[in-house]
């Protein structure tokens, strides 16, 4: 009966105990390093719904936002909603800290309504663009050189029209989105440092950033013109990803 | 999803056999499709843990070296010790969280532990950054050693979370994270380190 309780909580004792042709069954004998309880398993996710409701439940690893806040939500956050009033003020800090990141996580990214491919930004902006990305931000992640961007930018100016190659209509949409987000956040960093309320400009970049945000959000709803066998392919769809997780 | 994509596009121009393709491309091509390759293997990694999926680019596909760096180009030294640091995250992944991680006695968490902290520490050293003071927040570290060390201490978090018996450790690694953090936010960042933060 003990060795057969000691197989269910590791399975490798059992397999130990097959191939081995001397076990002992003397209970006089030592157990084996094998018959030590495995006190370390690997972490596991959470089946959980996801906020829309149109789907089951999904899975989401241990290390997922998802499941961090579901576990935050069972094991600091219900025990602090039955606390003594004398944590109360810790109470509400932790709460105001879990809904603010819940805000994030229930932030649903709004689909594009037709299919509509995504448009070519305008030269004059790509142009503007591509020195600041190219000095300051790609050097941190570079998906593309500059030399073959420039020769790319410079081509698609010459050859204007409906057969534009998309995917270097989606690099050249992230480009721009990138370098905007980046300067964004320093802008907003620069006015927490100054103390300064929060400005118009800050309205300005958001409607800004919208349009290509939007346009990107097209190149994914239309990613199937985005395999076929080409580098620039692979950069365009990096740079989406790379969007998606800046987002 | 859209990441399985690109990792399966970048398969299919062998995009990982950049050192292989010296023969039919130019000079320039081949850094790029090396750049493109080390940003692929690391964004890997950092959707692997976000997405709760298993790694899509496998570090035995890809090959991660400082030799093909130009004039101690400091932003491509900098690529290659993130890459080197994947490939990190890639065992820790294998080791613990994966579908066929093994569970552990004490001693072989122990084991497992040492392991890769001697692994991280040899990384510390060869990235230069062994002998930044965390703790002295009145110091000039350049930013790209603090996003460095926040990697570090990212990694170092994902190791020891799983194991119950290390929460002090675990806090303290988080909060050195989160000093980090503030510290590259409050220094005067590059416009590039802005996307850093964000990720």
């Amino acid at each position: 009966m003990r060795l057969e309780l000691e197989a269910v909580r590791n399975p490798d004792f059992s397999k130990g105990w097959q191939s081995s042709s001397t076990w002992s069954f003397d209970e006089n004998t030592p157990p084996s390093p094998q018959a030590t309880i495995a006190k370390f398993r690997k972490p596991v996710g959470h089946f959980l719904s996801i906020h829309n409701g149109t789907s089951g439940p999904r899975y989401f690893g241990p290390t997922c936002l998802e499941s961090l806040m579901h576990d935050m939500n069972t094991r600091i956050i219900q025990p602090l909603q039955d606390s003594r009033p004398e944590i109360e003020t810790m109470g509400a800090v932790v709460l105001s800290a879990h809904h603010k990141i819940e805000s994030l996580l229930g932030r649903d990214d709004e689909l594009i309504q037709n299919k509509s491919t995504p448009t070519s930004p305008p030269y004059s902006v790509l142009e503007a663009m591509i020195e600041p990305y190219f000095a300051a931000i790609n050097p941190y992640f570079p998906i593309w050189t500059r030399g073959h961007f420039v020769q790319l930018a410079l081509a698609s100016q010459r050859f204007e029209g409906p057969d534009q190659d998309l995917a270097f209509i989606t690099c050249s949409n992230n480009l721009i989105l990138m370098t905007l987000a980046a300067n964004s956040l320093r802008s907003r960093s620069a006015q927490q440092a100054q103390s300064t309320h929060k400005s118009q400009s800050s309205s300005v970049d958001f409607d800004l950033t919208r349009t290509f945000l939007t346009n990107a959000k097209r190149a994914i709803q239309n990613v199937e013109l985005l395999l076929s066998p080409r580098l620039i392919n692979v950069q365009a769809l990096l740079s989406l990803v790379s969007h998606q997780s800046h987002d | 999803m859209l990441f399985g994509l690109a990792a399966q596009c970048a398969n299919s121009i062998g995009l990982h056999q950049w050192d292989h393709a010296q023969n039919q491309t130019s000079e320039d091509e081949i850094q790029e499709r090396q750049n493109v390759s080390y940003c692929l293997f690391i964004l890997d990694k950092a959707v692997c843990w976000t997405v709760g999926t298993s790694p899509s680019v496998s570090r035995f596909d890809v090959h991660i070296t400082s030799d093909a760096i130009r004039d101690g180009n400091k932003a491509a030294i900098d690529l290659v010790a993130k890459a080197k640091l994947a490939e990190i995250e890639e065992t820790i992944h294998a080791n613990i969280y994966s579908y066929k991680a093994k569970a552990k006695t004490e001693e072989q968490a122990q084991s497992a532990m040492s392991k890769f902290d001697l692994k991280l520490q040899q990384w510390l050293t060869e990235s230069g950054i062994d002998n930044v003071d965390v703790e002295h927040t009145g110091a000039q570290v350049p930013p790209a050693k603090l996003e460095l060390l926040i990697a570090f201490f990212s990694v170092r978090l994902l190791l020891i979370s799983p194991f119950q018996n290390h929460e002090l450790e675990r806090v303290e690694c988080a909060r050195k994270c989160i000093r980090l953090l503030l510290r590259l936010w409050q220094s005067t960042l590059e416009l590039g380190q802005y996307l850093v933060l964000s990720q």
